[in-house]
């Protein structure tokens, strides 16, 4: 008799103990929203820099809070959303409030920053999915630290270049594995042949992007049916020389990849032509520029 | 009244701002050994021969400088090493090639084959030399009462110019290795204080022997008729 009561009490115990102990459960973002099981609101400070969601759990569970790469969280007012550009995992017990850092860009270039405070954000989508799966190979690739995630979204944000990727910190290698995860997205791209810099902006600065364009690099091929100089110079769309690119004394004849880099400070936005000119006056290379 | 000298003034301020917006493209020429062999020479600013590569000359208009270095592209075929090269500036004052702030030179990803970059921004002319042959000189010595004021020895197989002024009688050139068939121009003066040039090649002016050669020794004194001979002959 005693020992059936023991058993009772100890079947009770474990129920008891299982009505409590629950699995932790894991959710996507988009899922905890649609079912109501977290409140959040994404704060971004005014130095640009952190932006913090604060999320709170519903449930009488534990969750785990799944942030996906692409997520975009949209402000209250006209101002930039926010793409998130790493994966993150939020854990949060019942009924606790937590607030997280995520790694996250502008996702519209035209939109200006929060100048006054901060910024709050109580909406949210998910970017374009081209967007989405390569960040995800960016990610994948460990690359998302070093790429030019910002020029990245603003690509498919506001129709920016791929010549106005600042890929600066990546080697050729790593620059290649950029180029076919866009290519694996978007399709066949046509590599311009050359990057644009542009300004960064202060810190009090709504813009993030500028549009004034800084540094310009790249190769333009050069052929000559006869050893010459060259002459390379960059030309605004009247034909007026803007830059002095490079001079070449006594270039061989053939075809030749030359690599230019050259500071374009104080130049407008706009088309330029850079070019080549033998000693004669020959067209000996030419490359359409948008800045 | 007042408003004419208002628009004049007006006037003179927006044509002063074009002046000012215009920039002149800075204009490149090369400096091809003819050149250097005909008006300048290779001597570095200790007045030692160099062997002349290649150069450029730098006209940036009343600017000076263009308003950014520009990089420029020499071809240098056959120096592996570009530590045996220098970049070097003509000082026309001096008439030596002297050193100047960024004078560095490199290769570039991307450089044609056989090319060496190097950056300019103040006018002038450039050249790259090299200076790794054995140093020696030629002693010429002309007639008692004869005096040498300058001469100009050209080389053109090694492409090095030697110039400089006589030591009265003597002329002491810095070239190591004289070719018979370099040319030697000596602006002389005669007993009388008649001035006279002597330019022929220099195996004419001094009688060189392969003996010369193997002691690496060029002392030569030139007699009266010796002068006579190589006046008639020039």
């Amino acid at each position: 008799m005693k020992t059936i009561a023991k058993c009772l009490l100890l079947t009770g115990a474990l129920l008891l103990f299982g009505l409590h102990a629950r699995a932790l459960r894991t959710v996507s973002f988009d899922e905890a929203v649609r079912l109501k099981l977290i409140e959040y609101t994404g704060i971004k400070g005014v130095d640009g820099r952190s932006f913090v969601l604060d999320v709170a759990n519903k449930t009488r569970d534990s969750l785990c809070i799944q942030v996906e790469v692409g997520r975009v969280f949209l402000p209250h007012d006209p101002r930039q959303p926010q793409v998130v550009t790493r994966p993150r995992e939020i854990y949060v017990s019942a009924g606790e409030q937590r607030s997280v850092g995520l790694n996250t860009v502008c996702g519209d270039a035209s939109r200006g920053a929060p100048s006054t405070g901060y910024n709050r954000f109580e909406k949210t989508t998910m970017a374009h999915p081209e967007l989405v799966k390569v960040l995800e190979g960016l990610v994948e690739l460990r690359l998302d630290q070093r790429a030019p995630l910002q020029s990245l979204v603003w690509m498919y944000t506001n129709n920016h270049g791929v010549h106005q990727l600042c890929a600066a910190q990546l080697n050729e290698y790593e620059y290649s594995l950029l180029m076919a995860l866009l290519e694996d997205a978007k399709g066949k791209l046509v590599d311009p042949g050359y990057r644009v810099a542009y300004r960064e902006p202060s810190e009090d600065e709504e813009q993030r992007f500028t549009g004034e364009p800084e540094h310009l690099s790249g190769s333009i091929t050069c052929s000559l049916p006869a050893a010459s100089d060259v002459l390379f110079t960059l030309n605004d769309a009247d034909g007026k020389v803007v830059r002095t690119v490079r001079y070449m004394v006594d270039v061989p004849p053939g075809t030749a990849d030359v690599r230019f880099s050259l500071d374009v400070k104080g130049l407008p936005a706009g088309d330029y032509q850079l070019q080549g000119l033998t000693a004669s006056g020959e067209l000996a290379a030419s490359l359409l520029v948008a800045m | 009244m007042n408003k004419l000298h208002l628009s004049i003034a007006m006037l003179m301020l927006v044509g002063l701002a074009q002046a000012q917006s215009v920039t002149e493209a800075p204009v490149f020429t090369k400096l091809t050994w003819e050149e250097v062999a005909g008006s300048l020479n290779t001597l570095d600013k200790k007045g030692l021969p160099m062997t002349f590569v290649g150069g450029i000359t730098l006209d940036c208009g009343e600017a000076l400088e263009a308003p950014y270095p520009i990089p420029v592209s020499l071809m240098v075929e056959g120096f592996t090493d570009l530590r045996a090269l220098q970049l070097l500036r003509w000082d026309g004052s001096l008439r030596k090639w002297m050193r100047f702030a960024g004078s560095g030179i490199h290769r570039e990803l991307g450089d044609v084959d056989g090319a060496v970059s190097f950056t300019l921004r103040k006018e002038g002319t450039y050249a790259l030399f090299t200076s790794d042959h054995p140093t020696g000189q030629v002693e010429i010595t002309l007639p008692k009462n004869h005096a040498c004021s300058s001469y100009r020895f050209t080389q053109h197989n090694v492409k090095v110019v030697a110039e400089g002024k006589g030591r009265g009688q003597t002329v002491l050139i810095p070239v190591a290795s004289p070719s018979p068939r370099a040319k030697l121009v000596l602006e002389c003066l005669d007993d009388n204080g008649t001035a006279y040039t002597l330019s022929a090649p220099f195996g004419a002016i001094c009688e060189t022997t392969a003996q010369d050669y193997l002691d690496q020794s060029f002392s030569y004194q030139i007699n009266r008729k010796e002068l006579a001979a190589i006046a008639q002959n020039k």
